[in-house]
């Protein structure tokens, strides 16, 4: 699938084929593109653990559930459980070295080892890792990050994925969690019950109320130029909007099958 | 005692049936939907209003109501509990269970069933 397919394809999709696994290489794919995604100092901001759904007991499975994540659970073959890891700046000087040994930061931009060596330390790391705001704002950005690349892979794989919160305190203690690592999002990730149109693109709020332009003194909202908007269309970027005109009728007949509440 | 006739203009469940499209569906779906609903009243020995008081915390000045989560999960289980009385094959429970469960969602409570899966 193109590049833009892929993003105008991703949903946050419910209704998964309980029935259907996901193959581990495809599993692999989603993780390597989180391993591929954008992170500041080079740090591994994101651990995450793969889990298939029928490998938990009931009781594990059900130490997960909170109010809005019990049905899904139930329903997709695997979960991904997302954690920020809160000792990511340990180890920042020597991935930092080597990013200068291997001219990804370089001496033109005001790189050196003489800087990471003797000047980093208390100039930037203690100022992330001494506030504990900053090291979670931090964390949480560019853990994100990662995963919104995840996701993408998922829906190029031909899969469907949901971020949800998730009840951790359980499954912490039985799979030996450390404390640094902090529960971000369970991906619950499967192939559609339905198709992957999953009743449609969600809604947007056109770009001129969230993206700006700065022209003289002032921020103008960003206008649109309907060409680029068509060339959207036709690569699939912008699809057809939810709800799709059998959407309502194709969650009935999902909620029959499974013996859903209507 | 209560009986699904009596139930079809009960506020509450007019709500349910009108949210989940039930409404326009033959007279005698509607009352085959409410049926179940029912039966689990006069199991519970309370009326449709009553077990949503159970699920939700009073409702404040500004019209807002909060989650009771022990009283959901009282509801939860008590659905369950009647849904296995019913001498039903597994996925027919499940659905009878998740009925009721259809109308404390149209009447605001967030609850979730399990699904029957093959």
């Amino acid at each position: 699938m193109e590049f833009k397919e892929v993003v105008g394809t991703r949903r946050s999709m419910r209704f998964f084929a309980p029935y259907r696994q996901v193959e581990p290489e495809k599993i692999q794919v989603i993780l390597e593109a989180a391993n591929r995604s954008s992170r500041s100092m080079n740090a591994d901001y994101v651990k995450a653990v793969v889990v298939n759904r029928d490998d938990l007991t009931p009781e594990m499975r059900d130490s997960l559930r909170n109010p809005t994540t019990s049905l899904d659970l139930d329903l997709a073959p695997v979960y991904i459980m997302w954690f920020i890891n809160l000792k990511y700046a340990d180890g920042t000087k020597e991935r930092l070295k080597e990013q200068i040994d291997h001219g990804i930061l370089a001496a033109s931009h005001g790189w050196s080892h003489a800087y990471v060596d003797e000047v980093i330390q208390k100039t930037v790391i203690e100022k992330i890792t001494g506030d504990d705001f900053r090291l979670n704002w931090m964390g949480a950005i560019e853990a994100g990050q990662a995963i919104a690349n995840s996701l993408l892979a998922a829906y190029d794989e031909g899969l469907g994925a949901c971020l949800h919160n998730f009840t951790d305190t359980e499954v912490r203690k039985m799979m030996n969690i450390p404390d640094h690592w902090r529960r971000a999002w369970l991906m619950l990730v499967g192939y559609p019950l339905g198709d992957k149109a999953d009743g449609g693109q969600r809604p947007r709020r056109p770009l001129s109320e969230n993206f700006f332009t700065f022209k003289g003194d002032q921020l103008e909202p960003l206008q649109e130029d309907p060409a680029v908007t068509q060339y959207l269309r036709e690569t699939r970027m912008i699809q057809e909007p939810s709800p799709l005109p059998y959407r309502h009728k194709e969650i009935r007949g999902f909620a029959r099958m499974l013996g859903l509440p209507e | 005692m209560t009986t699904a006739e009596e139930l079809m203009t009960d506020p509450t469940v007019v709500r349910w049936l009108r949210s989940a499209g039930f409404s326009t569906e033959t007279p005698a779906e509607q009352l085959a939907q409410v049926r179940m609903l029912a039966n689990f009243c006069n199991h519970e020995g309370k009326m449709p209003q009553e077990i949503l008081d159970t699920c939700l915390l009073e409702k404040t000045d500004d019209g807002q109501y909060e989650i009771s989560i022990k009283g959901r999960r009282l509801v939860n289980a008590a659905i369950d509990d009647f849904a296995a009385t019913l001498g039903l094959s597994k996925h027919y429970e499940i659905a009878a269970g998740n009925s009721i469960r259809g109308f404390l969602v149209h009447n605001g409570v967030l609850i979730q069933g399990k699904p029957s899966v093959p």
